[in-house]
């Protein structure tokens, strides 16, 4: 294997003062931190659990300043961990320790949009929903929509391929940027994708999307503007059980329908988003789907009515259909306030973001329960049912002896059960250091081992964003857990050496 | 889950150069006994894109790692062999109402996944369902010395580990072998409506911002050059009172900006799209180059093409995705000196103003005058790297992307 | 456990204690200097660890902070401020020049309070903060001699009174020399160019104004409600007050003014100066409880907000603490009441287009966004503009341009920015402050007003024409 990852631990180099000194000078003396106490609220991202307090914080506001510190970090060997909004739910903005954090946050102008050609550039600190913003005008916007949108940064988008609701229809950050400039953990600094939709050679835009800030930092990002639809068409059906709800989704998409959305909210869920947001979601179901049909007025209305019917069928006890904008965006409201007013609910929460194939949400769901009551802890489920992708909130009390021990353990479990199913550990929210100790669940030593050969290319000797993904002995033990057959390989359907 | 058995097609044999693995592990296998340059051979639809490989030590024909390895319906997700023909694979998904949503203009002429995918190559469709890089949600790859890696997996969502799916298209067989393919799937629309009109590339430009800026879902938007003029064609699909409200709106609208239309039946729509796709293939000895620009840059590229090729004594026509700003310019009739002269400065004209410029075809006397891949990147020293990271030896495709790396 | 600085004595119990139930010995105004403490803090209602423990880190309310929006830092985000408040609670960084600053930078505008979806009460974290450093940090002489002189001079409507009497004399002479005289540092010169900024040209009409103890009802009383004549706003805004006290009567209220009232110590309050703050609640609440009424009726957003704040305030002191929640019950913002008792008097039509600013303290601190347009649609021919990013603080925030004239001044100017790609005839908003500081980048051609002063208008038929600008109010004094 020829893979050659230098364990940046060896040969790290330290921020001295006269380093900082430098710093100062290359940048400006008070976007350079070195203070203890202001250092500490760098020290994680919105994954509390894993801190690490950065030897520096710098706030580049070009890209040459950007390169000018990756510069120092590359000369002397000292590990630097980009920063967008610290929303991340992996930890992969979590510094490394005595290293850089290189924090994209005034980077923050947009450029005039090319209406005709339906696209804008922006810089990497830029909110996803300041992109809309600054397009609405125009009837266009950016696509993808993590529900953190109003806080989150492009450059996090980019680095964790994020993506929302309406990525069923829309696809994920990575379907939506058409060039980006990158400076690269040796300082360069290469543009990739362009004006045009295809270039020739290997797509390193798409390569460089959802690598975690891994390979490079975007300064500069072009994304892609959709039009806004004709007609959008929202409604929240109550059923009486998951299950129910999830035959719903299945009917749906046999139906040949691609809605904009559908998610899908427990009992739960609905009563922390409900105590935030008042969206009036009914508080005495067992599950509501939210679902979105968008796009021409005519085809909309078919589709929507027919959803309308394939809900009822399964067992819908109330359908509420938004009467407005107004209602439509008071109940998305609701809807991606869900984690974040976990608070309401819960002191603690893990939250997890496995993947499953659509058709095994019942079989999992009723898994999940049967998990939770094991360990005593009780899940919220907030979900985009359309793709399968679950956020499995794990609630628990930090304060109680060893709660967060098994509140813990059953996440875990929960990510690995949709590998067991076939699916994926994460949908949106990346590997990050958080789950980077099951990737062995997902993927075996020669898959690992290629993707650090990529790794390697961009960052040879390691800088950049260290100890992320990839699972590392210091973080999982010696032995990280065994790679299994996955079923599909088991059941002979896909072949592995 | 429906499951279909590997389609057997003759096995190679002859002796030596050419091989047919017919798994994933014989295929690995060969790459690790072996050792010199390795082309791999799909449908050769695209053999000759970017460099020319001459005389590989090894020619690796995926015709056997063919056939539907999964296909849930429930699931829109589907994996194959890289060696699977396209049109097979459609083939097996229409039953369910579903297809792979790309119409590549090679797909007639027997592409495959993987082929597709390592050349990028997309159709008019792209438009409405993105390109092959946004369907496939996970390959198996096998590298130069036979190690075998997965990436992606079978969920249509799926950040974890890098893509590299991503990395290898475009690559043309110069870094991995593609093995399998798992793609996402759609389903069939219940109704097509094509119409056709008469438009210069300006028209053509403006109906496509205007379509964009319309209530529509546009399936396709092409432009293909005529003398003096060119033919308008425009594709969308949904149900069946969609496409009545859009035939009115799309007529009336073009209307407006100088273009009549009619309506193709669904016979002359067909027709008229599969010689669209042959349009944008060429002919032989055509000198076919695949131009990425603004959209709004057509009116632009279409002068300069006919100036150019004007200037060279050669003929040149463009078959254009307008919206998506995805050109295809054939150079046709003169000499291999005209070809090489009228490419050239296409290139160099085009990449002054932003576009990025792949050739396509051209014979091999085109070949001895110009210069395959142009000006390298900004990227040129990463692509080096990568290459030495993924193909340390350098076996697959030596001379594709030759000087770049 | 940080080092000891020497603004604090030794760490006698720190324990994990908020301290709040066993501080009883303790009583508000007392110096903590030799007491226990929890963390940097002491142990008088340090911010408490349960409501810290409220935020998840999710960072929805970085993009709605001023400062944030200033600095991209996340030190100067609520996300930071709590992280730093529960790390100083831990003991685990220290009370120092960074702690401190990062609070003082701090608007107290609760935007952050109104976009956290797990309804961390920031505003409660904030104000236990606040007199935690003024007891236990040490300024320098100069920051703390600025402070004093607002908080001798603001609160004072006496004083004001004389102050603005002299005004230009007063600005040009007596600060300069006052400040000249103590020869404080180079902070000074920017702070002090904003106080001067702010110090409005006064009509003699509006400083010689005063209220009339009782105004009865128009018609039959509806409710019998008490105004809050405020100190700076008794002197510098005496014709809202005049405004509110015609438009409550034509609603059909009686309404008291006592006279024995003075400033309700919001600003005190804001600052952390919580003894001040203390006083001056006591007092109010006296002058409220003499005059018996149903409603205590506020004009200014922030006066609003503290008041209703006073049952937290005073939750310790024995004497007021029920009266304190029983006085905070009784008050309401002025379109709060108006919203709350629907209109019986007629209206005159004010043709024109105005953009309404909501104030920190009335949208985000008291979560009335939507009685102030309601009370405005009932104006025939007046169209109410919603101004974009309209949950940004001004930069005004009680003595906060006063004290980080910087940072004030860029939000000032980004919020006109925004208010003028409105096109307004005028703007409207509830707070003095904001008014103050939105009028300074505001093209001078725009007037600014109360709603209430609209309102009045309307009933009274007055023939104010918001499209002249010869009839601008803000020009004629
Ligand atoms: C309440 C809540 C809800 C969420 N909902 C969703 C959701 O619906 N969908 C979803 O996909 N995610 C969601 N997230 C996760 C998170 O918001 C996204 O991952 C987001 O993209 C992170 O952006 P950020 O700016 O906060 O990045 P950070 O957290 O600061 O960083 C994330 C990663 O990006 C890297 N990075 C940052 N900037 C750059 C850059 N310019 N170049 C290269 N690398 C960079 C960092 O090094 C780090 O590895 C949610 C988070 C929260 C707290
Ligand atoms: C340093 C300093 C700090 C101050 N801090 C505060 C503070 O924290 N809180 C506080 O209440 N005052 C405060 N004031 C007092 C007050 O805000 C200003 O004196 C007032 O803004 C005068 O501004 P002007 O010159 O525009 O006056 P004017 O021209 O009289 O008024 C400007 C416009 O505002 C209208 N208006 C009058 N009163 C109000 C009102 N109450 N609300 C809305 N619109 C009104 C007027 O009709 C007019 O259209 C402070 C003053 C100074 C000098
Ligand atoms: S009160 Fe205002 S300035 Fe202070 S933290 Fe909250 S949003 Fe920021
Ligand atoms: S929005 Fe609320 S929970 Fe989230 S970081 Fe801010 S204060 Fe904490």
């Amino acid at each position: 294997m020829s893979a050659q990852l230098v364990d940046v631990d060896h040969q790290a180099g330290v921020v001295t003062d006269e380093l900082a000194e430098e710093l100062r000078r290359r940048l400006t003396p008070d976007r350079i931190i070195t203070d203890e106490t202001r250092l500490r609220t760098f020290e994680c991202d919105a994954i509390t659990g894993y801190r690490v307090v950065p030897a520096l914080v710098a706030f580049p506001e070009t890209t040459e300043e950007v390169a000018a510190v990756v510069g120092v970090c590359a000369r002397e060997h000292i590990p630097y961990v980009a920063r967008g909004a610290g929303t991340g739910l992996s930890g992969g903005a979590l510094p490394v320790a005595e290293g850089i954090v290189i924090s994209l946050a005034r980077m923050r102008k947009v450029l005039p949009p090319d209406v005709d050609n339906q696209r804008m550039t922006v810089e990497p600190g830029v909110t996803n929903a300041d992109i809309s913003k600054a397009v609405a005008a125009h009837d266009l916007y950016f696509a993808p929509d993590p529900s953190s949108q109003i806080v989150c940064t492009i450059g996090g988008n980019i680095a964790e391929n994020s993506g929302g609701a309406h990525c069923l229809k829309y696809g994920f950050t990575t379907n939506h940027v058409y060039a980006m400039t990158l400076v690269l953990p040796d300082a360069s600094v290469v543009t990739v994708g362009g004006d045009g939709i295809e270039q020739c050679g290997p797509d390193l835009r798409g390569a460089v999307i959802g690598s975690e800030g891994t390979l490079a930092i975007a300064t500069s990002i072009t994304v892609r503007l959709l039009r806004k639809p004709e007609d959008v068409q929202t409604m929240v059906a109550d059923f009486p059980s998951a299950a129910q709800a999830g035959e719903a989704v299945s009917g749906i998409i046999a139906a040949g329908i691609v809605p904009a959305a559908v998610e899908m909210l427990d009992e739960l869920a609905i009563e922390a988003c409900e105590a935030a947001v008042h969206a009036g979601y009914s508080l005495d179901t067992a599950a509501a789907l939210v679902v979105e049909i968008d796009g021409p007025a005519a085809q909309c209305e078919e589709d929507f009515d027919r959803v309308q019917e394939i809900c009822q069928e399964a067992g819908s006890t109330h359908v509420r259909v938004a009467a407005d904008a107004g209602e439509r965006m008071l109940i998305w409201k609701g809807r991606k306030a869900a984690f974040a007013a976990m608070g309401r609910i819960s002191p603690d929460y893990f939250v997890q973001d496995g993947v499953i194939p659509r058709t095994k949400l019942g079989e999992v769901l009723a898994r999940m329960e049967e998990m939770a009551s094991e360990a005593g802890l009780r899940v919220a489920n907030v979900f985009h049912a359309g793709d399968g992708n679950l956020h499995p909130l794990v609630l628990y009390n930090a304060a109680t002896e060893g709660e967060s021990e098994r509140g813990e353990e059953l996440s875990t479990a929960i990510a690995e059960l949709c590998v067991e199913m076939g699916g994926s550990i994460t949908g949106e929210h990346g590997v990050g250091t958080d789950k980077a100790c099951s990737m062995p669940k997902m993927f075996s030593e020669d898959d690992l081992e290629v993707m650090k050969r990529l790794r390697a290319a961009f960052d040879p000797t390691g800088i950049s964003n260290p100890g992320k993904i990839f699972p590392t002995p210091r973080l999982c033990g010696e032995k990280p857990g065994p790679y299994r057959e996955h079923p599909l390989e088991a059941s002979g359907q896909i072949e592995r050496m | 889950m429906s499951e279909v058995t590997t389609q057997q097609r003759t096995p190679a044999v002859s002796a030596g150069r050419e091989k047919r693995p017919s798994s994933t592990s014989e295929a690995a296998e060969l790459l690790r006994a072996t050792q010199g340059s390795v082309l791999l051979r799909g449908g050769a639809t695209k053999l000759d894109w970017a460099g020319r490989v001459d005389e590989p030590d090894l020619l690796i024909d995926t015709s056997d790692l063919a056939g539907v390895l999964t296909h849930n319906p429930a699931d829109m997700t589907a994996s194959v062999g890289g060696g699977t023909r396209l049109t097979e694979l459609q083939r097996h998904l229409k039953g369910d109402g579903q297809w792979l949503a790309l119409d590549p203009p090679t797909a007639e002429t027997g592409a495959t996944v993987a082929g597709l995918l390592a050349a990028g190559d997309s159709g008019p469709s792209r438009l409405r369902y993105g390109g092959i890089r946004d369907l496939v949600i996970g390959v198996t790859l096998i590298l130069a010395d036979g190690t075998v890696a997965r990436a992606g997996g079978h969920v249509i969502k799926n950040v974890a580990g890098y893509d590299l799916a991503k990395l290898v298209h475009g690559s043309l067989g110069s870094l991995a072998m593609i093995a399998e393919v798992v793609v996402r799937l759609h389903p069939r629309p219940s109704g097509a409506l094509t119409i056709t009109g008469t438009a210069d590339a300006d028209q053509a430009t403006a109906a496509a911002v205007a379509i964009a800026a319309g209530p529509f879902e546009p399936s396709a938007v092409e432009w293909i050059s005529q003398s003096g003029s060119g033919t308008l064609l425009v594709k969308t699909e949904g149900a069946a009172g969609y496409l009545d409200s859009s035939r009115s709106q799309l007529t009336s609208m073009l209307d407006g900006l100088g273009v009549t239309t009619r309506q193709l039946s669904d016979e002359d729509a067909e027709t008229s799209w599969q010689e669209h796709a042959a349009a944008v293939r060429g002919e032989e000895q055509e000198t076919v180059v695949r131009i990425c620009t603004l959209p709004t840059r057509l009116g632009g590229l279409t002068s300069d093409a006919l100036d150019i090729a004007a200037a060279a004594d050669v003929e040149a026509r463009l078959i254009s995705s307008v919206s998506l700003g995805m050109h295809t310019v054939r150079i046709r009739g003169g000499d291999a000196q005209g070809h090489a002269t009228a490419f050239t400065e296409l290139r160099e004209r085009a990449l002054a103003q932003g576009a990025s410029v792949l050739l396509r075809s051209r014979s091999f006397e085109v070949d001895e005058l110009v210069d395959a891949l142009g000006p390298p990147p900004s990227t040129v020293e990463l692509l080096k790297r990568i290459k030495t990271q993924f193909d340390p030896a350098g076996r697959f495709a030596p001379q594709r992307f030759h000087p770049w790396y | 456990m940080p080092q000891e600085t020497a603004r604090r004595s030794e760490d006698t119990g720190r324990g994990d204690t908020d301290g709040g139930d066993d501080s009883g010995a303790m009583t508000a105004g007392m110096q903590a200097e030799q007491g226990p403490v929890a963390g940097v803090f002491d142990l008088l209602h340090p911010p408490s660890g349960e409501l810290i423990d409220d935020c998840v880190h999710c960072g929805f309310c970085l993009p709605t902070c001023p400062t944030y929006l200033l600095e991209g830092i996340e030190t100067n985000s609520p996300r930071g401020r709590i992280y730093l408040m529960k790390a100083g609670k831990a003991g685990e960084v220290e009370m120092d020049e960074e702690f401190v600053g990062n609070f003082d930078a701090c608007l107290g505008c609760m935007a952050c309070v109104t976009a956290c979806p797990s309804g961390v009460k920031y505003d409660q974290l904030i104000e236990a903060v606040r007199p935690q450093i003024e007891r236990n940090w040490e300024r320098t002489r100069a920051d703390k001699l600025f402070r004093t002189m607002i908080f001798s001079l603001f609160p004072y409507p006496s004083r004001l009174r004389a102050a603005a009497f002299f005004g230009t004399l007063y600005q040009r002479l007596g600060l300069h020399r006052l400040l000249d005289a103590t020869g404080l540092l180079e902070r000074l010169p920017a702070r002090l160019r904003a106080m001067e900024a702010l110090l409005p040209d006064l009509s003699m009409r509006s400083v010689v104004a005063r209220q009339p103890a009782f105004t009865p009802a128009v018609g039959p009383s509806r409710r019998r409600v008490g105004i809050l004549s405020g100190c700076v706003q008794r002197v510098f805004f005496g014709d809202v007050n005049a405004a509110a006290t015609r438009v409550l009567a034509a609603e059909g209220c009686d309404v008291v003014a006592p006279r024995s009232q003075q400033c309700c110590g919001a600003l005190s309050s804001h600052a952390g100066r919580e003894p001040e703050a203390i006083a001056r609640a006591r007092n109010l609440i006296d002058a409220f409880e003499s005059v018996e009424v149903d409603t205590v009726v506020v004009t200014v957003a922030g006066c609003g907000s503290s008041m209703k704040e006073y049952g937290v305030l005073l939750r310790d002191d024995p004497d007021y603490a029920d009266r304190a929640a029983d006085f905070s019950a009784k008050v309401r913002d002025i379109s709060e009441l108006l919203d709350e008792l629907g209109s019986v008097a007629p209206r005159h039509p004010v043709p024109g287009r105005v953009a309404y600013h909501d104030a920190c303290h009335l949208g985000h601190a008291q979560g009335i966004t939507a009685q102030p347009r309601a009370v405005l649609a009932t104006i025939p021919e007046l169209r109410v503009l919603d101004i974009p990013e309209a949950e940004i603080c001004c930069g005004s925030a009680g003595i906060y341009n006063l004290v980080q004239p910087e940072p004030a001044e860029r939000l000032g100017r980004r919020k006109v920015e925004h208010i003028e790609e409105t096109r307004p005839d005028a703007v409207v908003t509830s707070n003095a402050g904001c008014l103050l500081q939105i009028r300074r980048y505001l093209d001078a051609g725009v007037p600014l007003f109360h709603p209430v002063q609209l309102l009045d208008a309307s009933i009274r038929g007055t023939d104010l024409s918001l499209i002249s600008a010869d009839q601008n109010p803000s020009s004629t004094t």
